[in-house]
C-alpha cells in the first residue's frame, strides 16, 4: 500500500468515525438534549401508554387514562388493547408534579390553569382533558391531591389528579413518559417536565415545552 | 512494577459499580473525574506498547492529526448532554464509552508527539475552547440541560468545565515554552525508546 494511500484511508477513517459517534451523539445533528431526543422520537413513534393504576383524588382507583366525567374507561383501556377507539374518548394533555415542590411544578401548575381557561375558551372541554400525575407514591395521598386541586381551581369535568398506586407503577409510568425524577435532598426531587399530548386512542403522541400552551392544546385537538 | 499495574487496578476500580454508580450519579464526578481519568488510563496503556505500537499507526495517521481529530469529536460527543444522559442510565452505552475514551487515550499518546507544536497548539485550542464554552453555557444555563443531573451539580460541572480549560490552555502554553522546539520532542521520544519505564508518564505535556 502507498504511504500517501495509508495517509488517506487514516484520514478518511477518523473523519468518518468522529462525524458519525457526533451524529450518533445528537440524533443526526438534530437534538443535544435527552428532552428533545425524547420529543423527536414520540413524534415519529407514537408510544402506547400501558395500563397502570392510580389513586385519584376522590380515593378511586382506575386505569390512569380512564376518563372520570363518564365514569368509565371509554376510549381508553379498550382502545390500546383491541384498537378499537371510542367516539366519545378525550385526548388528555399530561404532566408529572409532586405537591409539595415549589419550583418547576408551580410553574407546570399555573401552565394547567391557562390550559383549563384556554379549553373552556375554545369550548374543547369534550375533546381535550388534563391529567396531572403525582410521582410522590408516599407523600401525595387523595386528601393532598384534592387540595392541590382546589388550590388551583381543576375543575372535575376537564383536569384530574391522580398518584399512582405503587412504586412499580409510578416506574412504568415515568419510564414510559420519559420523566426522570432525581432526589435533591430534603424529601425534594427534580424532573424533567412537559407537556405530554396522548391521543383518545390512549397513545403518546406529542411532547410539548411547557410554555407552549397553545401548541400542546392544538396538537391534542390533532391528536388521533 | 508500579506504573504498570496503576492504569490497570484504576481501570478495574472505575468499572466496578461501587465507583461507577458514584461518580456517574454526579455530573461533576462524571465529567471531570471519570472521563480525564479513563483517558488517563488509556494514554498510560498505550504508553506501555508505544514503540511497537506506534511505527505500525504512523502510516495511518499523517503528523497525528487524524488521531487527535477522532479524539476531538469524542470529547466534543461527551461534553453533549444527551450522551452524558444516556451513558448514565444504560450500562451498554457506558461500556462503549469506557472503551472509546480507552481508545481516545491511547490516539491521544500515539498522535502526541508526532502532532508537533502546531498540531498540538490547534489540538489544545479546539479542546480547550471547547470546554470554556460549554463551561459557560452550563453554568448560566436557565434549567437543566441533563435528565439526570441536579441543577447545582450543572453549575459545578460547568464552572469545573471553565477552569480545567483553563489550566490546560496555561499548562500547555508554559510547558511549549519551555521546549519549544519539534527536535526536543524527537529528542525525548528517543529516550523513551532506551529508557522503558519512562514511557509510562503520565501527562500529554512536554515537561521533561
Amino acid at each position: 500500500m502507498p504511504p500517501w494511500v495509508r495517509a488517506a484511508s487514516g484520514s478518511a477513517i477518523a473523519l468518518l468515525a468522529g462525524a458519525g459517534l457526533l451524529a450518533w451523539a445528537t440524533d443526526g445533528f438534530a437534538v443535544l438534549t435527552t428532552d428533545a431526543a425524547r420529543a423527536r422520537s414520540v413524534a415519529r413513534a407514537p408510544v402506547i401508554v400501558p395500563v397502570v393504576a392510580v389513586r385519584n383524588s376522590a380515593g378511586v382507583i382506575h386505569d390512569v387514562l380512564a376518563d372520570r366525567l363518564s365514569g368509565t374507561d371509554r376510549g381508553n383501556r379498550a382502545a390500546r388493547t383491541n384498537g378499537s377507539a371510542d367516539p366519545a374518548a378525550r385526548a388528555v394533555i399530561v404532566d408529572f408534579v409532586y405537591t409539595s415542590c415549589t419550583t418547576l411544578c408551580s410553574v407546570l401548575g399555573s401552565v394547567y390553569q391557562e390550559l383549563q381557561r384556554e379549553i373552556l375558551v375554545h369550548g374543547a372541554r369534550d375533546r381535550v382533558r388534563l391529567l396531572t400525575v403525582s410521582f410522590d407514591v408516599a407523600g401525595d395521598t387523595p386528601e393532598r391531591l384534592a387540595r392541590y386541586g382546589v388550590m388551583l381551581g381543576a375543575r372535575a369535568d376537564i383536569w384530574n389528579l391522580a398518584t399512582p398506586t405503587s412504586m412499580g407503577a409510578r416506574d412504568t409510568l415515568l419510564r414510559t413518559f420519559g420523566v426522570q425524577v432525581v432526589p435533591a435532598g430534603n424529601g425534594e426531587w427534580q424532573h424533567n417536565a412537559a407537556l405530554h399530548i396522548v391521543s383518545p386512542q390512549g397513545k403518546l403522541v406529542r411532547i410539548v415545552e411547557i410554555n407552549d400552551v397553545r401548541g400542546a392544546l392544538a396538537a391534542a385537538l390533532a391528536a388521533r | 512494577m508500579n506504573g504498570v499495574r496503576l492504569p490497570f487496578l484504576l481501570l478495574l476500580l472505575l468499572a466496578l459499580p461501587p465507583l461507577r454508580t458514584a461518580m456517574e450519579s454526579r455530573m461533576t464526578a462524571h465529567m471531570l473525574g471519570q472521563i480525564p481519568l479513563l483517558l488517563w488510563v488509556g494514554w498510560s496503556l498505550a504508553s506501555r506498547v508505544h514503540h511497537t505500537v506506534a511505527p505500525r499507526v504512523r502510516a495511518f495517521n499523517p503528523g497525528g492529526a487524524p488521531g487527535l481529530l477522532l479524539v476531538a469529536a469524542m470529547t466534543a460527543a461527551l461534553m453533549i448532554p444527551r450522551a452524558l444522559d444516556l451513558s448514565a442510565t444504560s450500562p451498554m452505552i457506558d461500556a462503549w464509552k469506557f472503551a472509546l475514551l480507552l481508545l481516545a487515550g491511547a490516539l491521544l499518546r500515539w498522535s502526541w508527539t508526532q502532532a508537533g507544536a502546531p498540531g498540538q497548539a490547534f489540538f489544545v485550542g479546539n479542546v480547550t475552547w471547547m470546554m470554556a464554552v460549554v463551561g459557560v453555557l452550563l453554568r448560566d444555563a436557565p434549567a437543566r440541560v441533563c435528565t439526570s443531573y441536579l441543577v447545582q451539580d450543572q453549575r459545578d460541572a460547568g464552572t469545573g468545565l471553565l477552569c480545567a480549560a483553563v489550566i490546560i490552555g496555561v499548562r500547555w502554553v508554559v510547558a511549549s515554552i519551555a521546549l519549544p522546539t519539534d527536535s526536543a520532542g524527537a529528542i525525548r521520544e528517543h529516550a523513551h525508546a532506551n529508557a522503558t519505564d519512562e514511557s509510562a508518564s503520565a501527562t500529554p505535556y512536554v515537561t521533561h
